[in-house]
């Protein structure tokens, strides 16, 4: 749609810069793809594919798998439900404090997730205010799948809220002012003109926090423990099957990388980058 | 009927608007850009909210500062075609005709309907299903145009509605759309920097500059009776728009308009071309002169208008081919004793003659 210019013809049309350049980024390159690839090849050439289909097959893996895509998908639609207003809010007006609300919004992002776990665990345990009413009522969120889901959305909703938002900023405003003076109101708006325009910006917001939401441990061992079949995700499956049974730890870390691989691999051909 | 009267402070001066507008009629806003004239759209459509005034739109009180009164933008009556028109990028051409009705709520057998038979009343049924980046100009302007009338407004507002056409097709553009606008029963109201534009689609003109309503008045008072330099600057142009019919080296042309034969010389000249002329460059002679200048024409003086304030300059409105008006001073007209009907000749150089695409 709009014309792309390329930034750095001019830095590529100086030959002899070029050259130092070009043995300078390979270096780079080369480093780094051994911190990252390294690993990552290492992990794949561990475990033969038939002993890493035997191994997902046993009842730990299993149980920590589906554990793991139902409170990430749980949490990746809370997010959404929840970023989305805020998003907006974030995105269309001006109000007091809302500078504090964006850091506090985004403190997760910088927190370690332990010490996330340990005020999610004082908020909502049984020592707090919040946690001795829920008690009366019979109801104890620690340590249940329901701490694990909310461990998740602590962690993931900024990633969900920032793009949201970057997306809505990104509309211009007179699709907006058109749409009012065809005589549309603003709800009908949001969902006929803000939504659709915003779509590839909400879509990859919420793979993000899906993906972070997938990876969580600290907040999660803290907040809501290790058991499995009810807590035990598959980022601590595999941290507990490495103190007993590497290969089982192995094989746990292959499929998460497989998937954020996929993840990320589809986001950047379909939604970042279409087209290229 | 339209009334509007209200002021909105800008930074860099305030607006103030008091205008009537009849139905069925083009009121054409000229102006420089930053003028104010898209502020003026932008209140009557209720998109921004002026200081105070009053707006009023036949039995409908879209604005009342006295009685703090706004009615929202989207309740209005109002179509507004945008100067880049911000058709919907992700919905199709249909979609976007349609988009109004839907919003409306209206049965899907009417939206479509209605829809199909805008597109047909605007040629460009055929262009349903392209999304907006595969359209040219032209065709922006049309659906943007369709999108606006599917609703049936009371009035109509245009912003610059040619300016994002290309050259080659405007003249085209403009023919077609002062058809569909000639033959609209709402009240259009067209924003323009173009004196000629003005001047093409206007019943009433109304002069803006710092975001005053400096003069309103039909095509030939503002041309005539200018009351102010602005005015007398941007009407007061002589226009002639036609074909070259020969050139030489030197650029000098010949270009032939429905009127007369001028002579221009430019270095970037088109076959089809506008030229101005100044009203200052023209000089007048009793008798057939023998200078240096290009083009000479004799006709009668029709209309002797003395220039505000003190009437020491004179507009002479000429019945030559093509007509013409010069300025010259009221010292002139007494010398060479003119009057109203007498037979004269009007001379200008070539390099008078400016020539735009």
């Amino acid at each position: 749609m709009s014309q792309t210019t390329d930034t750095f013809a001019l830095f590529r049309s100086n030959r002899k810069g070029m050259e130092i350049w070009k043995v300078g980024a390979g270096f780079a390159l080369i480093l780094l793809l051994v911190l990252l690839g390294f690993p990552l090849l290492s992990l794949l050439f561990r475990v033969s594919p038939v002993e890493l289909l035997a191994r997902l097959q046993t009842p730990v893996v299993m149980s920590a798998l589906r554990l793991s895509l139902i409170t990430s998908v749980s949490s990746a639609i809370v997010v959404i439900i929840l970023g989305l207003p805020v998003a907006l809010l974030l995105a269309s007006s001006k109000f007091p404090g809302k500078r504090v609300l964006e850091v506090v919004i985004n403190l997760p992002m910088v927190l370690p997730p332990t010490v996330a776990g340990l005020g999610l665990l004082l908020a909502f345990g049984r020592s707090s205010v919040l946690g001795s009413v829920l008690s009366v009522a019979g109801i104890s969120i620690p340590f249940t799948t329901f701490a694990v889901v909310l461990a998740q959305t602590f962690v993931a909703a900024p990633f969900f809220i920032n793009t949201a938002r970057a997306g809505f900023e990104s509309i211009e405003p007179r699709y907006l002012q058109a749409a009012a003076t065809l005589r549309a109101s603003p709800g009908y708006t949001f969902f006929h003109v803000v939504l659709p325009l915003s779509l590839h910006s909400l879509v990859a917001g919420a793979a993000m926090s899906w993906a972070r939401a997938l990876g969580e441990f600290g907040a999660t061992i803290t907040f809501a423990g290790n058991m499995p079949g009810r807590t035990q995700t598959m980022p601590l499956a595999v941290y507990i099957a490495l103190q007993t049974d590497v290969k089982s730890a192995v094989a746990l870390s292959v499929i998460l990388l497989a998937v954020s691989f996929g993840l990320l691999f589809v986001l950047r051909s379909v939604v970042v980058n279409p087209g290229k | 009927m339209l009334i509007a009267e209200f002021s909105k402070q800008l930074i860099p001066f305030q607006v103030d608007v008091s205008l009537t507008a009849k139905a069925g009629s083009t009121f054409v806003l000229v102006g420089e850009s930053g003028a104010g004239k898209t502020t003026i759209l932008n209140v009557l459509s209720g998109l921004l909210l002026p200081d105070r005034g009053r707006i009023q739109l036949e039995d409908l009180d879209l604005f009342d500062s006295e009685r703090g009164t706004a009615m929202p933008a989207n309740e209005r009556p109002i179509g507004y075609v945008f100067q880049d028109y911000v058709l919907f990028p992700h919905l199709s051409v249909f979609e976007n005709v349609a988009f109004g009705l839907r919003a409306q709520g209206l049965a899907e057998t009417q939206v479509r309907r209605q829809t199909h038979e805008m597109l047909n009343q605007l040629g460009i049924e055929d262009l349903v299903s392209r999304k907006p980046d595969r359209l040219s100009g032209g065709q922006r302007q049309r659906v943007a145009l369709a999108r606006a009338l599917v609703l049936k407004p009371r009035l109509l507002l245009l912003d610059e509605p040619l300016s994002a056409i290309d050259l080659q097709t405007r003249r085209e553009v403009r023919t077609e759309l002062r058809r569909i606008l000639a033959n609209l029963p709402c009240i259009t109201l067209l924003v323009t920097h173009s004196p000629f534009e003005a001047m093409v689609f206007g019943n009433q003109v109304g002069v803006v500059d710092q975001g005053k309503l400096i003069q309103v008045g039909d095509r030939e008072e503002l041309l005539r009776r200018p009351r102010s330099r602005y005015v007398a600057e941007i009407m007061g142009v002589n226009l002639f728009q036609g074909r070259v019919s020969s050139r030489d080296a030197t650029g000098l042309a010949e270009v032939q308009t429905p009127t007369g034969v001028v002579h221009t010389i430019s270095e970037d000249i088109r076959d089809e071309t506008f030229m101005t002329v100044d009203p200052r460059e023209i000089t007048l002679h009793l008798l057939q002169p023998s200078g240096t200048a290009q083009n000479v024409f004799a006709g009668p003086i029709l209309e002797l208008v003395p220039e505000p304030p003190q009437g020491e300059r004179v507009r002479v409105v000429l019945g030559t081919h093509p007509p013409l008006v010069a300025e010259i001073t009221a010292h002139s007209v007494h010398t060479l004793g003119l009057q109203e009907g007498m037979s004269v000749f009007a001379s200008f150089k070539a390099t008078a003659a400016k020539c735009y695409n």
